[in-house]
């Protein structure tokens, strides 16, 4: 089977689990009377790199991705009391990027982006008639990675890591907080940072002999503006 | 003969009568002409009809004769008035003109006022008779009498006169047989299409010529030089834009200074002083003029001249039209025209048509129709024959015939070169020629034998350019690597710094510049008209190149290789030769000079026109020649127009070399002429060349400080060609004085200055044509290196190690090229390891690769071995495809003749090809392709499954149709090899879509595979190639999965 419909297969897979999930949440919350909030977010998304070492002589090259812009939409429940949640899609505009560290010299890219899904459970600091609201947030989702670059014969340092033009799925773990300020009767802004933990995609494959190690905490800086019904 | 060619051949009016084609038509009319004027709204033409006394109307529509408008004079120019209406006719027997309506026919008689002279006296009114006129943007006519110019306004009726003493022109009737009126008139006129310049040529004495333009809003006449020219001028044409006019066969700009000369037999005409002169018999009739005969027009667009150029002294041979570059004359085409022009040529509003007087009367020249008219030409305008000890054996190359025109043309050809034979040797355009030369016919005489091969055909409207036929037989104990090239070559000169040389082709007027290292041509430059000799700035930016029939010397930027612009030069001043020092620049000059001669018996003195030669100075800054001073020092300015000059290298003295056995010294510091001494008493003949420690050379003759004669060569039964100062190094040239052979090359022992250690070349070094006797044939690098001579086919390049022993060479191991390790396989590119096995490294250049390269050649099994790279210790070939089986290797080289050495060879021993794609690859990677992205296949660019890719290998055996050896695949076709490989890609055979000869190489295996959608994922899968029961060593590839696209 080929490798782009396995992972649209994935993703769908993934999806349709969220989208039970959601489904849900929102069935309780409906029997709750809870209140729902829709928005559309916007920000900056951000990697530290990785490090990739190995070989004889050892060799050594940093890996990841250039800063980027992201969009996405929130889905979120908002219930009475200090706990909520909410269904996030986000897209990302980060190309890959290597370069070199010891015993190495050089630098690549690759163009990629990725589609991310998760759900977070809120905790809110203040009640839900409270204008301002503070909250933590963490939950599960899934992460698409995909590439769009053209492979190069020369790619530099290609003996330690090559940006391949490959696509491929990761479970990611979401983790941060934010603020959701009410303007008017059925309209908020929202300010959010996260940090989205990954594994390696395997856009980056290790020349034999390498290990690529540790996983990708993508921090994302968002704001937003949505309704309240 | 094809309906298409019947119907061009009908509509060109060509080859109604002629044995021959010819382009356009010639009407016979009774009478001599004078002067035509075309009336396009009434689609008339009238032409003044010397010696019938009439002006013949001739209809452009139906090409015939009308009731001509009968004057009773001998018209000598006729000139239409600006509305149209009425035409002005000269009178070429009194002071007066008429002016004719051309709708009512009535004619009206204009009278030329009476003229004084100088001193007041009148001239007699029967010597200011009218010669030619124009009329101008301003509605008046200017009339040039045989003594006057004059100004006629039509409107006030009234003449007014511009130049009371212009003449006396000459001219007077009766004249001998055959003297045509444009030979009688001496004086022609010529219009911009603005009417804002007319331009005038003439002749007031039989060595007085000039040329100068009336500028009609200024009312100003522009003129440059007393004697414009050293020749009678007799037809004139201008561009249409003003800016260039053509005098005879002289080009002029603006500032009327001379462009071009042309000179149809390519050779620089010197016209020497008598030894002794003669006084004509009595009652003898006067020399016909010497006037270049025929008529040019300036096409719509400038960038073209259509001209018929007739040198006087060469009047046989058939009419011929040419088609010249406008800015330095260059032949593009030479037209066969009916008739052979003589006189005014005048194009139609929309430049389709020449209407021209002839020798029949009238001829017209569709020149819009040129370019689909019939006209042969060869593919390319050189063929060589290399033979050599290896290779003995007949050869072929071929070439093809092509038309330049539309449609097909029949064709044959002929040769004059024995041994040669073409087939076919006649056909129909376009058609490829195989031409066969047998080497026996050589006699064994070492050396290179040309000829050409004539292109002709019965429809064909050109004089086809010939193919040169080089056949060169080289043998172990000769040295150097020809390179023919076609063309008149003139200068050598090496530029170390930039690792170049330039050659000078006076044929096609171009600089070409070859790179130092491949020797391939890596620019054409274009220059002025017959560049002659060339020399460098002190600061070696720029280029100069004395353009030897012109007043220009072009200058060449050498940073960028362009054209900077020209130095000119003063009137008439014709540069030959240049040099620079540390403090003045120097060139020499021809000048044509009228000069008296008394008869022996000191009773008669007749005057001759001489070309002598002058020293002047160069200004760079302001781009000018100066005028040549008086003297040079305390020596009278006069030198042989044929001197030579150069530079010693610091600068420091400028040596002159004459023909007449002449020298003098510049002397830089005193900026003055130090010495100048009779140096021999025969001819100088070969170069000048010159040294820092006072050693100097002149033709045959060294010199010492004092410019005295060290020694002279005197080298019978051979003639000594050039000489060169390297370094320390002395080294000369000779040729055969008679007969073929290669000739010699030969180091001169500075201390003796005797020649030492001659060796034979390739082929004789280039003789001296008639027109330059000195001239530089040999140029060396500065430490000896190398060195580059004009030889008979083209140039020919040396080793500075030509004399150096070498020991015999010794053949260790023949391997694959591709994988270094055995077997080989026929058709596959081998590499021989050994010593001595060639004197130094070199490559072949184009395909087919030479058999003989670097004074070596090799052979298997008695084959002569295509060659690509010879080094001392390695020599990468190609097994001729004919080599089965066991195989005995003999090498040829300077040092001797090898050990048979025996090496066995497979049907097939396939091996890929590695590279390091300049630099990128570290290790080698086998040359691998995607298809997809043309990328060869690494860590980055996996092969992935289902990819097809393409491989480059070697040794995968013959190949079908079979392909010659040394030959690269031609791209239109397929050569598949005969035995099928397999391949297999981590065990998984792969489908192979393509086995078979690369496109455009030799010897290089191509294969197109799939990659199997089963191959096994990885970093390092293995991928061979079997064939012929041998398999290719393993090597490592990356196999990803398939990507979706």
């Amino acid at each position: 089977m080929k490798s782009e419909n396995l992972m649209r297969m994935r993703v769908l897979g993934m999806m349709r689990v969220l989208v039970i999930v959601l489904l849900g949440a929102l069935g309780s919350a409906a029997q709750a009377g809870d209140k729902w909030e829709i928005s559309g977010i916007g920000g900056a998304s951000f990697y530290p790199d990785l490090k990739a070492s190995g070989g004889n002589p050892l060799r050594a090259a940093k890996f990841g991705f250039f800063d980027g812009i992201t969009a996405g939409a929130v889905v979120a429940q908002t219930g009475g009391g200090h706990w909520g949640g909410e269904f996030h899609y986000l897209f990302q505009t980060n190309n890959m990027r290597l370069r070199a560290a010891e015993g190495a010299s050089g630098s690549a890219d690759f163009g990629a982006q990725s589609h991310a899904v998760h759900y977070d459970v809120l905790l809110y600091a203040t009640r839900k008639e409270a204008r301002v609201r503070p909250f933590v947030a963490a939950g599960p989702g899934f992460k698409a990675y995909q590439t769009s670059g053209q492979e190069r014969a020369f790619q530099p340092l290609n003996n330690i890591v090559v940006l391949s033009r490959e696509n491929d799925v990761k479970f990611l773990v979401s983790a941060g907080g934010g603020v959701k300020v009410r303007l008017a009767k059925g309209a908020q802004v929202r300010l959010d940072v996260r940090d989205y933990v990954t594994g390696i995609p395997k856009n980056f494959t290790a020349f034999p002999g390498v290990k690529l190690s540790g996983q990708f905490h993508n921090f994302v800086a968002t704001g937003g503006i949505g309704v309240v019904f | 003969m094809s309906g298409v060619r019947l119907f061009l051949m009908l509509a060109l009016g060509v080859g109604a009568t002629a044995p021959a084609a010819t382009f356009g038509r010639a009407y016979p009319l009774l009478g001599e002409f004078s002067d035509l004027a075309l009336d396009e709204p009434r689609s008339l033409l009238y032409l003044s009809n010397f010696t019938a006394g009439r002006i013949d109307v001739w209809n452009l529509n139906s090409g015939s004769l009308e009731a001509p408008i009968r004057v009773g004079i001998n018209p000598s120019s006729v000139a239409l008035f600006p509305d149209g209406k009425s035409l002005l006719i000269l009178n070429f027997t009194s002071p007066s003109a008429f002016v004719v309506n051309l709708e009512t026919r009535a004619v009206q008689t204009l009278a030329i006022p009476p003229v004084a002279d100088a001193a007041g006296v009148p001239v007699p009114a029967n010597l200011n008779l009218p010669r030619a006129v124009a009329f101008g943007s301003d509605g008046a006519a200017l009339i040039i009498t045989s003594h006057q110019l004059l100004r006629y306004d039509p409107a006030s009726g009234l003449i007014a006169v511009l130049v009371p003493q212009l003449g006396p022109l000459l001219g007077a009737l009766p004249v001998p047989q055959p003297t045509f009126p444009p030979e009688i008139l001496n004086a022609r006129m010529a219009v911009s299409e603005d009417r804002n310049t007319i331009f005038v040529v003439g002749s007031f004495q039989p060595t007085l010529h000039f040329a100068f333009y009336y500028d009609v809003p200024t009312r100003r006449l522009v003129s440059r030089c007393a004697s414009a020219v050293s020749s009678p001028v007799r037809f004139a044409s201008i561009a249409r834009d003003g800016l260039k006019f053509m005098g005879g066969g002289v080009l002029f700009d603006r500032q009327l200074r001379v462009l071009a000369d042309f000179v149809p037999s390519g050779q620089l005409p010197i016209k020497v002083a008598p030894t002794t002169v003669s006084a004509p018999p009595p009652n003898a009739p006067p020399p016909r003029p010497e006037a270049v005969i025929g008529g040019t027009e300036f096409s719509r667009d400038g960038a073209t001249i259509f001209a018929s150029l007739v040198d006087p002294t060469a009047r046989d041979g058939p009419p011929l039209l040419y088609v010249l570059d406008s800015d330095n004359l260059t032949v593009r085409e030479r037209i066969l025209i009916p008739d052979r022009l003589f006189g005014k040529m005048v194009s139609n509003a929309a430049g389709t048509k020449l209407y021209a007087l002839s020798e029949a009367g009238l001829t017209v020249l569709p020149i819009g129709e040129l370019a689909v008219a019939p006209r042969l030409a060869p593919g390319q305008d050189i063929i060589g024959f290399r033979f050599n000890v290896c290779s003995k054996l007949p050869t072929t190359v071929t070439f093809e015939v092509v038309n330049l025109g539309a449609g097909s043309v029949p064709f044959s050809l002929s040769t004059d070169m024995v041994g040669l034979r073409l087939e076919p040797s006649f056909g129909t355009t376009p058609a490829t020629i195989t031409a066969t030369f047998d080497p026996e016919k050589l006699n064994n005489v070492r050396g290179t034998a040309l000829g050409t091969i004539r292109i002709t055909g019965a429809s064909a409207v050109n004089v086809a350019e010939s193919v040169r036929v080089v056949a060169n037989l080289q043998d172990t104990d000769q040295r150097g690597t020809i390179f023919p090239q076609r063309g008149t070559l003139r200068d050598v000169l090496i530029d170390d710094a930039r690792q170049r040389f330039y050659l000078l082709d006076s044929e096609r007027n171009r600089l070409l510049v070859f790179d130092l290292n491949d020797f391939s041509l890596r620019r054409t430059v274009r220059t002025g008209y017959f560049p002659l000799h060339l020399a460098t700035t002190r600061d070696q930016k720029r280029l100069l190149v004395t353009n030897a029939q012109s007043e220009t010397i072009s200058v060449i930027n050498l940073e960028t290789l362009e054209f900077e612009g020209f130095v000119y030069c003063p009137c008439s001043a014709y540069p030959r030769s240049i040099a620079f020092s540390t403090n003045a620049t120097l060139a020499i000059t021809a000048v044509d000079r009228p000069r008296t001669f008394r008869t022996a018996d000191n009773q008669t003195s007749v005057q001759l026109v001489v070309t002598e030669g002058r020293v002047n100075r160069v200004d760079l800054a302001r781009h000018v020649v100066v005028e040549p001073a008086a003297s040079l020092g305390i020596f009278i300015n006069d030198v042989s127009p044929r001197s030579l000059l150069t530079a010693t290298p610091n600068g420091a003295l400028i040596l002159i070399g004459e023909d007449a056995g002449l020298a003098k010294m510049y002397e830089a510091d005193s900026d003055t002429f130090v010495l100048a001494r009779a140096i021999s008493d025969r001819p100088l003949r070969g170069g000048v060349a010159a040294t820092d420690a006072g050693l100097y050379n002149a033709g045959a003759v060294m010199l010492g400080s004092s410019l005295i004669p060290l020694a002279e060569f005197r080298d019978s039964p051979d003639e000594h060609i050039g000489l060169v100062f390297t370094g320390n190094q002395i080294v000369r040239t000779l040729k055969p004085a008679t007969g073929g052979g290669s000739g010699l090359i030969t180091r001169v022992d500075a201390g003796t200055l005797q020649s030492v250690r001659a060796v034979k070349l390739a082929e004789a070094p280039l003789g001296f044509p008639e027109d330059q006797p000195l001239r530089r044939s040999l140029s060396g690098t500065s430490d000896g290196r190398l060195f580059v001579l004009l030889s008979g086919s083209g140039f020919e390049v040396v080793p500075g190690s030509f004399d150096a022993f070498v020991s015999p060479p010794v053949a260790r191991s023949v391997v694959n090229a591709a994988s270094s390790t055995g077997p080989v396989a026929p058709g596959s590119l081998i590499s021989i390891f050994g010593d001595n096995l060639a004197p130094l490294t070199s490559r072949a250049g184009a395909a087919p690769l030479p058999t003989f390269l670097a004074d070596t050649c090799l052979t298997v099994n008695n084959v002569p071995v295509p060659l690509l790279f010879l080094s001392p210790g390695q020599i990468n070939a190609q097994l001729p495809f004919e080599v089965t089986g066991n195989a005995t290797l003999i090498i040829h080289a300077p040092g001797g003749v090898s050990d048979p050495f025996a090496f066995d060879t497979a049907t097939a021993a396939p091996a890929l090809f590695q590279s390091n794609f300049g630099g990128q690859a570290s290790p080698p990677l086998p040359i691998i392709l995607r298809a997809f992205n043309q990328e060869p296949v690494t860590v980055s660019n996996p092969a992935r499954r289902g990819d097809v890719l393409v491989l480059f290998g070697n040794g995968l055996g013959r190949v079908s149709p079979p392909l010659a050896s040394g030959a690269a695949a031609p791209a239109g076709a397929l050569f598949r090899t005969v035995a099928q490989p397999a391949v297999t890609i981590g065990g998984r055979p792969a489908e192979v879509l393509f086995s078979g000869l690369a496109p455009g190489f030799v010897g290089l295996n191509q294969l197109n595979i799939v990659v199997p959608p089963d191959a096994p994922l990885g970093f390092g899968v293995a991928l061979q190639i079997s064939s012929g029961g041998v398999t290719s060593e393993t090597v490592l590839a990356r196999v990803a999965a398939e990507l979706e696209r």
